[in-house]
């Protein structure tokens, strides 16, 4: 990937949670790049840690929650160094995010329209926090979303809409402010398949309209599919397969991605799948070397021992598995282009 | 052809809303039947009707009008009025494992209160009857002395379905059993289900709102749409040569992943509108404000169910006849 086009870069991150009984180590030293204008998929089963990682790239963790090591840069900025002030004007004007329930992400008490004009007031994008121009911002973002009727629906309290309304609120709430970078934690995963396409392809036409860059959490490799152009998988708090996303899906290395793939019913109607036995390892003591091993149909000695890398594949796709090891270039920063 | 194990007959279920004349028309008129060792697949989004109907036919809620019957005996009374003989041969599997089994209680004591209720084996052997269905659900017959919250999600939902075969049910309703479960353990729950089924030769209704789901394991889909069934066909007319427009909706917003899936979806009718209050069901069709072929008659008149091919039942006007919503075969 070229330096000079990379909007965020993720180094070495490590997150652990001080729980009772001891630490989890939830991410293990993940490495993540996304490039300005790219929309990236990142996918995973609850529990994988998907949500945990965005959280720190917008430093909303929750108390309990250490990164003991990494690096986070953004636009410039080193996200984990940089005070407290400068923090607030990235995440108010450069980054936004939207979560996977509506209906928990508004404030049920308080309008559309106050939570949104808030949302701008306090990103500090006005100058004089003029309270005419923000009203038009906050109706100029609804619009952005093709909502009907936007100074009706300013005045309406979230309990007034449905579902996927209320989604299109956050969506236009995140993008009132957000310019450069968009992180989508499961949008649409409450939603009917008829709105979800709809929220999707909302989503898709907003980031490419205003080129910003998104990442899109989700549990669907559907939904991935749909939407980005490049996937990272994750398991057990490492990216275990990168790719772009029309190779990932002609071909998945991983034995993960293999048996998620095999565990999704299609149209074609080929019958039901095998699935993939056992479950997560305990993040307090985690195994030693991959973390995928106790499930893995193909472990290796190896695997019990050492933890892989990113291993090239092909172009534009790496594989953690010592499978794909090869004895080819062993430098996993590999470029991309 | 063989004979129908349950019928639901012009079945409605309306909720009072506490304003007069005022009801939520959860269940408008159904009627569909299952037949003995078949999987029926009713799908539909959130709020169509989907689960008031299994609840329905459970007993769980009083029915308004119609009629429900199994094996040409009445059921339309409430549960508590059904011969319990009637209704063990009916069990149902919760959605949510994780508030359907009793915290409280080991799996044993979960798996025993069937036993018990219906005297299916006597009190000494109430724990070889146990271990029995853990190990029909592929689980550890050890299992009996742990908590449900020692248990993953799967294995709860496992537990559930234990506890449903424990009174050798000849059909069991199964309301979305797998939709609070990652992918990759679904794979396995569905295939415990399904080799069951066989072994057992048992009827599922099978309520989802996963498509593709129900593409690999229904041999009948009825699709659902603000408390009507909409379309009606054996599962691989369903998908190869959907009628009705919303159908083809559904099914073109499908997320998939592979190309030659993207080449079976029928051509594309973009996902436009919500699903509109029950309370004030649009005069009609239903599905009229967001179906993009809807003319003036589809304003006016309910369309009735028709069989426009052999078992494939469609509520559309224009289905079969006029050229723009033909199958796309």
């Amino acid at each position: 990937m070229k330096e000079g086009n990379l909007l965020l870069d993720i180094k070495d991150l490590h997150v652990h949670y001080q729980v009772y009984g001891g630490k989890t180590k939830v991410i293990d030293g993940i490495d993540f790049q996304v490039e300005a204008g790219k929309k990236i998929g990142l996918v995973g089963e609850s529990g994988c840690g998907k949500t945990t990682m965005v959280r720190s790239v917008m430093q909303v963790l929750p108390t309990q929650a250490r990164i003991p090591k990494g690096e986070v840069f953004f636009d410039g900025d080193a996200l984990l160094k940089i005070s407290k002030r400068d923090l607030n004007r990235v995440r108010g004007q450069k980054m936004s995010m939207i979560f996977q329930d509506p209906t928990a992400s508004l404030n049920p008490v308080f309008t559309i329209g106050s939570q949104i004009e808030d949302t701008i007031r306090y990103s500090g994008m006005v100058k004089g926090n003029d309270k005419k121009v923000i009203h038009e911002k906050a109706i100029q973002a609804l619009k952005d979303c093709s909502m009907p009727d936007p100074e009706r629906l300013l005045k309406c309290y979230p309990f007034e809409l449905s579902g996927g309304m209320r989604q299109r609120v956050c969506i236009a709430m995140a993008l009132a402010t957000a310019s450069k970078l968009m992180i989508a934690d499961e949008p649409t995963t409450n939603l009917d398949v008829t709105i979800q396409d709809q929220v999707l392809r909302l989503i898709r036409q907003l980031c490419e309209k205003k080129n910003m860059s998104l990442i899109l959490i989700t549990h669907s490799l559907g939904v991935a599919r749909m939407m980005t152009d490049w996937i990272y998988v994750m398991y057990a708090g490492q990216i275990v397969e990168k790719a772009v996303t029309s190779r990932i899906f002609e071909h998945p290395y991983h034995p993960y991605t293999v048996g998620l793939m095999e565990s999704i019913p299609k149209l074609t109607g080929e019958g039901i799948m095998e699935g993939i036995s056992g479950k997560l390892p305990n993040y307090l003591n985690p195994p030693k070397g991959c973390r995928f091993q106790d499930r893995c149909k193909k472990v290796m000695e190896k695997c019990r021992n050492c933890k892989p890398r990113l291993f090239p594949v092909e172009e534009n796709h790496q594989v953690a598995c010592f499978l794909y090891e090869r004895g080819r270039a062993e430098d996993p920063e590999v470029s991309h282009e | 052809m063989s004979d129908p194990i349950l019928t639901v007959k012009n079945l409605k279920k309306y909720f009072p809303t506490g304003k007069e004349g005022k009801f939520v028309k959860a269940i408008d008129d159904v009627s569909f039947e299952i037949r003995e060792n078949e999987v029926v697949g009713l799908v539909g989004e959130s709020g169509s009707g989907k689960s008031t109907t299994a609840y329905t036919i459970m007993g769980m809620h009083a029915i308004t009008s119609g009629a429900i019957t199994y094996r040409g005996r009445d059921l339309s009374m409430p549960a508590k009025k059904r011969p319990a003989e009637l209704k063990k041969e009916i069990q149902i599997v919760f959605q949510d494992p994780g508030t359907s089994l009793n915290p409280q209680r080991n799996v044993g004591q979960i798996l025993q209160m069937p036993l018990k209720v219906h005297h299916i084996v006597e009190k000494h052997e109430w724990l070889k009857r146990e271990e029995e269905l853990l190990r029909l659900v592929g689980m550890e017959p050890d299992t009996v002395y742990r908590y449900p919250k020692s248990l993953g999600g799967g294995e709860r939902q496992l537990v559930a379905i234990a506890r449903a075969l424990a009174t050798n049910p000849s059909l069991m309703v199964l309301d979305e059993p797998t939709s609070s479960l990652d992918v990759s353990i679904q794979a396995k729950i569905i295939r415990t289900l399904m080799d069951l089924q066989k072994k057992l030769g048992m009827s599922y209704l099978f309520i989802t709102h996963d498509m593709s789901l129900m593409r690999n394991i229904a041999d009948r889909i009825a699709i659902m749409y603000l408390g009507r069934i909409m379309e009606m066909a054996p599962a691989q007319a369903f998908f190869e040569n959907p009628q009705h427009p919303y159908t083809k909706m559904l099914v073109s917003s499908i997320p998939v992943v592979l190309e030659e899936e993207e080449k079976l979806k029928p051509d594309r009718v973009e996902s436009r509108g919500e699903i509109p209050s029950p309370v004030d069901i649009p005069p009609g069709c239903r599905f009229h404000g967001r179906c993009p072929y809807a003319e003036e008659i589809c304003r006016r008149e309910e369309p009735p169910m028709r069989e426009v091919l052999p078992d494939h039942y469609v509520a559309c006007h224009l289905a079969g006849g006029k050229n723009e919503t033909k199958g796309r075969i």
